[in-house]
């Protein structure tokens, strides 16, 4: 009988399709993308740079489904889930809860004029975004991270301890993205179906800001954490914890025996996973100025997948190379294209699917072609004299 | 009691419509391996294609139309496009949700993205005793989806294309070795699967909105059908409908449909995860 | 070591230089090609110049033409170029023609926020109609304000909300349900049964409601809510029916209309025995179910297709023209359409200043008579309008029974909220 594992790149020997992780890139190509990065604004602008920024959090949140998924075999339909629980926390620190027609909604719906639970928490949230460095409030992209990532990690220690994680994971990370939704709408404190809005970039007061505008100033900043979050990955690729966790998603039972626990690792490594995409949803809620139950959908979560499948699963740059290429590529169609753009996308990906399902026989093309090149001229005119 | 019988007709009608869903989900997955995220637009295109028939005027023969066009369909879908994806969870996903996209935007191309006008062939409501009557058009969904369910079984388990279905289903490579011609088998049933689609859309689209979005909110409770129910057992998987269905009406009867939706897909993540054995056929 | 098959097939799963160079050069050309088309949508060179330079005035139209919203959003885009097209057939404004910018933001408020990005700082539209839910439009609000841009927003809203930077020219509840609730509890029953879908509009509509309908000597029977979209009521309609209620007051949005509407007849119910009203169920909604499900229902709003006026017959016409004769239209395309005209009043009268704190000072005041009748802009930036109830008959269309006058806007009404403050003021 067919087991649902099987949906997972063939890290149980299942599919035909092999993902693992490619090796981690020369320093030269790598320097190149960043220098590529840094000097983008030269040419985009503020208003370009601006656009650009908001997709930098996104990149980050492909990666903690990347980290799932291309290097465990772990396929997780709730990463928009955590991305939206950390947009919601950061908001809530630095814009304060609900917003004012929420505000006078739960005043409606009680009989007593008077302060509402908001205001209680009103000043909390305030005494923590009033912790700065920089100017920069600091607990709203820390907070997240840890609140998020230590749910993540109760919730991977209850997942993993289940025979088949690799089955469980997505569908109860689907469940979270159904019941997040649904019942997010009904809670006033946290903007209800509007959402938390108008809140403002972290780098709002800062002389970055006052340098290099509204748009600049928050591509950089988002620029900063995703250089760091890749540097680490770098690291982590390379050292002996990567080799750790891939070894937990490819063969835990071997891992175990070498004394290695597998399900901890895998349960740490959900909640890093957890961790980094409600860090990501901090970072984007100050660059797009708001947060709301839709978000946190399960068609969202398909895209963060489409995301990564598009930059494969496991490559370094595919997260990077995936979300980019898909959201810039939707921005502009639909400049052009008004209402049909979604029709010239969806043609786009189908094409590109097969075209990645053929790779074999386009590899073995290329292969061909470059040898025949490569073969020495002398061999040649010897064969074709015979 | 009447409260009772009420919440058993209407989750057995929400029930019927998820079950048509997870059929045909169930068996593109289980013998092609490939998650058809497409699913909920081919329920789409047989709503329209009922809709299109109906507004023609022969509206008996638009649940008929709208079978044969979804599954006329998906055959073409599978002899382009989808036939590349086989046994490729990755690409298969990928895939069908660009079919997908190209689907819905086809559509609202053609049509325009107004509501469809579907009216029901039959719109008499009958009394089912204790003061509480229901729709007769529901009463036929139920029916329908019972016969077919019966029908889809006997397919599977006297015909000789059901015993393949079967046999792919449970081991593919001892399959293969029998010589089995997957592919044929692979593209028949991704028609199946997408007409059951099909027929699910013609048949809740009375009752329902018929725009080119209608398809989104099929996926995710005929997935999560699928799950609960054992992989390729349509008894099973009829069942376990009508228990979501029940359960859905009966906590909606008791607060709300919010509270309803949560509760009911934390019981049902609690189910898969208590009930440990089932999917844990073989460890590496 | 060189192991291999002989056939240039990788033995390890390390691939020959050639091959990764390629594959490494592809993505670097994905990448710059990605990059590359940014830079193209931002600086095409004529947008960077001032939006009413050369001979044209822009107006963004910021719609969903793709996704879930489509079905409600195409058709005020739809009535919004309608309007654009005659003015420049008449020559303009001032002689200048409106270029429309329209743009699609496909039902998701993230892509909303970059296309407002755009249109503001990119396009340099003088002011952008468009929205549909609350939750878009204060996803785009603090741009607006930021920037100091205008937005037209001409969709029925639940008040509470008068920022400087928005001009609501949609009905709210202070004109249709101080209006309507009376009315109903002395004409259709006291005891009120109140459903809507499950996000703010509905429930700030409802709790209005419920207020007034206990001023007025009224019984509040239930109060239940859906989730958006959801189109099971079988449960909903025998808990209605077997609840003591005299009428049912609607507060459902969308897609969950035609499927109440044609679930509250399958389970025995009917307008009749018990009326059905609503502020928001419109011809849009009628098309989606067909007249035989909505006949006998109200709906309180400002505007009706059947509205009897030289103004509204060349409007229905145009639009049946351009779109077909199976087009319908309804009260957020009229409004799109008067608020485009509105535009236009406000930009004549600005004369060659098209700032945005000059329009601020001049659309208080601009009045036109659109097909819903003449609208008002206020300085509350809030519109006055006709208060309409209409009864569906047996072809689809809405019988006035009963015609409120002009009745001014008020998003804080004060018999609801303690501490109105003063408009217009911002968000935050």
């Amino acid at each position: 009988m067919k087991k649902l594992s099987d949906l997972l790149p063939g890290l149980r020997g299942g599919g035909t399709h092999r993902f693992g992780p490619t090796a981690t890139p020369k320093p030269l190509t790598a320097g190149l993308v960043l220098l590529a990065f840094l000097l983008a604004p030269a040419a985009l602008g503020g208003y370009g740079s601006g656009l650009v920024a908001l997709y930098l959090p996104l990149v980050l949140l492909a990666l903690s489904a990347d980290l799932l998924w291309g290097l465990n075999g772990v396929v997780s339909f709730g990463h928009a889930a955590f991305f939206t629980a950390g947009a919601y926390l950061a908001a809530l620190i630095v814009g304060g809860p609900g917003d004012s027609a929420a505000g006078t909604l739960s005043y409606l719906q009680a009989t007593n004029v008077g302060a509402g639970p908001g205001d209680v928490w009103r000043g909390v949230f305030e005494a923590l975004a009033a912790v700065r460095i920089l100017g920069v409030s600091v607990l709203a992209l820390v907070l997240p991270a840890v609140v998020v990532g230590l749910f993540g990690l109760v919730l991977g220690l209850v997942l993993f301890r289940l025979p088949s994680p690799e089955v469980y994971v997505p569908l109860m990370t689907l469940g979270l993205g159904v019941i997040m939704t649904t019942s997010l709408v009904g809670v006033s404190f946290l903007g209800a179906s509007n959402g938390l809005s108008n809140i403002p970039s972290f780098v709002a007061d800062t002389w970055l800001t006052r340098v290099a505008g509204d748009g600049m100033s928050k591509y950089y900043f988002n620029l900063l954490f995703l250089v760091v979050a890749y540097g680490v990955y770098w690291w982590f690729r390379g050292s002996s914890w990567g080799r750790r966790w891939l070894g937990s998603g490819d063969s835990p039972l071997r891992l175990d025996a070498l004394g290695y626990r597998a399900n901890l690792t895998r349960s740490l490594g959900f909640g890093a996973s957890a961790a980094l995409a409600g860090f990501a949803g901090a970072l984007y809620v100050g660059s797009i100025g708001f947060v709301a139950p839709a978000q946190a959908a399960v068609g969202q979560s398909a895209m963060v997948l489409i995301w990564v499948a598009v930059g494969r699963p496991g490559s370094f740059f595919g997260p990077l190379v995936g979300v980019l290429t898909i959201q810039i590529s939707s921005f502009f169609l639909s400049g052009v294209l008004k209402n049909s753009w979604q029709l010239v996308l969806g043609v786009i990906l189908i094409l590109v699917v097969v075209l990645m399902t053929r790779a074999a026989e386009i590899r073995a093309f290329v292969r061909r072609t470059v040898r025949r090149a490569e073969r020495p001229p002398v061999e040649r005119v010897a064969s074709a004299s015979e | 009691m009447s409260i009772v019988l009420q919440v058993l007709f209407q989750g057995l009608g929400i029930g019927s419509v998820l079950l048509l869903g997870a059929l045909g989900l169930m068996i593109i997955y289980g013998v092609m391996g490939i998650v058809n995220l497409a699913h909920g637009e081919f329920v789409m295109v047989g709503a329209y294609a009922s809709v299109v028939v109906s507004t023609v005027g022969m509206s008996w023969l638009s649940i008929p139309a709208a079978v044969l066009v979804a599954g006329a369909l998906g055959l073409l879908v599978d002899v382009v496009v989808v036939r590349y994806f086989y046994n490729n969870p990755v690409a298969s996903m990928l895939g069908t949700f660009g079919i997908g996209m190209v689907l819905q935007s086809v559509v609202l191309l053609v049509f325009g993205p107004n509501l469809q006008r579907s009216e029901q062939p039959i719109t008499a409501s009958v009394p089912i005793g204790f003061g509480q009557s229901f729709s007769v058009w529901r009463l036929v969904l139920i029916g329908v989806a019972v016969v077919t369910t019966i029908g889809l079984g006997l397919v599977l388990a006297r015909t000789k294309y059901g015993l393949t279905v079967r046999l792919v289903t449970a081991d593919r490579q001892v399959a293969s070795t029998l010589g089995i011609r997957s592919k044929r088998t692979n593209r028949w049933t991704f028609a199946l699967g997408c007409a059951l689609a099909g027929f699910g859309g013609a048949l809740a689209a009375p009752l329902a909105n018929v725009s080119p979005t209608m398809g989104v909110t099929y996926l995710a409770n005929s997935f999560l059908v699928v799950v609960l129910a054992r992989l390729g057992d349509v008894r099973s998987t009829a069942l376990w409908s009508a228990a979501l269905g029940v359960g859905l009406a009966g906590v909606a009867a008791v607060s709300n449909d919010v509270v309803a939706t949560i509760i009911i897909w934390v019981a049902a993540l609690a189910i898969v995860a208590v009930r440990r054995t089932e999917l844990s056929a073989v460890r590496v | 070591m060189n192991i291999s098959h002989g056939n240039g097939a990788p033995v390890s799963g390390r691939v020959r230089p050639s091959i990764r160079v390629h594959r490494r050069l592809l993505a670097g050309v994905a990448l710059a090609g990605a990059l590359a088309m940014t830079t193209t949508a931002c600086s095409g060179g004529a947008n960077q110049q001032a939006a009413a330079d050369g001979n044209t005035i822009k107006l963004g139209l910021l719609y969903s033409l793709t996704g879930d919203l489509a079905t409600v959003e195409t058709p005020m885009h739809d009535a919004a170029l309608l309007a654009v097209d005659e003015i420049n057939a008449a020559g303009g404004i001032n002689g200048k023609k409106i270029e429309p910018v329209v743009e699609d933001y496909a039902s998701d408020n993230a892509k909303a926020v970059e296309k407002a990005n755009k249109l503001i700082e990119d396009d340099h539209v003088v002011a952008t109609l468009g929205m549909y839910t609350s939750a878009s439009r204060l996803a785009v609000l603090p741009k607006f304000e930021q920037s100091n841009s205008l937005l037209l927003y001409a969709v029925v809203t639940e008040g509470l909300e008068c920022s400087p930077n928005v001009i609501y020219t949609g009905i709210t509840p202070s004109q249709t349900l101080e209006q309507t609730i009376p009315w109903m509890l002395q004409h259709l029953g006291k005891k009120v049964y109140l459903v809507g879908s499950d996000y703010i509009y509905p429930h700030t509509v409802n709790a209005i409601a419920k207020k007034l309908i206990e001023q007025n000597g009224g019984e509040v029977v239930a109060d239940d809510y859906f989730p958006l979209g959801s189109t099971e009521f079988g449960t909903a309609v025998s808990k209605i029916k077997n609840s003591n209620a005299d009428v049912v007051f609607s507060s459902l949005v969308a897609g969950s209309i035609p499927a109440f509407y044609k679930q509250y007849h399958a389970g025995g119910l009917d307008f009749q025995q018990r009326p059905l009203v609503s502020s928001i169920t419109s011809e849009a909604e009628i098309a989606g179910m067909g007249a035989d499900n909505a006949v006998g229902s109200y709906t309180a709003s400002s505007y009706f297709q059947s509205i009897d006026s030289p103004t509204n017959d060349a409007f229905v016409k145009a639009i049946k023209a351009k779109y077909g004769s199976g087009q319908f239209t309804d009260r957020e395309m009229a409004a799109a359409y008067s608020t485009v005209y509105m535009f236009k009043k406000a930009v004549e009268s600005a004369g060659g200043d098209l700032s945005t704190d000059h329009l601020k000072k001049v659309f208080p005041g601009t009045s036109v008579e659109g097909p819903q009748g003449t609208v008002t802009v206020e300085s509350n930036n809030n519109t006055t309008m006709t208060s309409l109830l209409g009864k569906v008959n047996a072809s689809g269309q809405f019988d006035v029974v009963q015609d409120f006058g002009q009745v001014k806007a008020d998003p804080f009404p004060a018999s609801v909220v303690p501490n109105p403050p003063t408009c217009p003021v911002r968000v935050k």
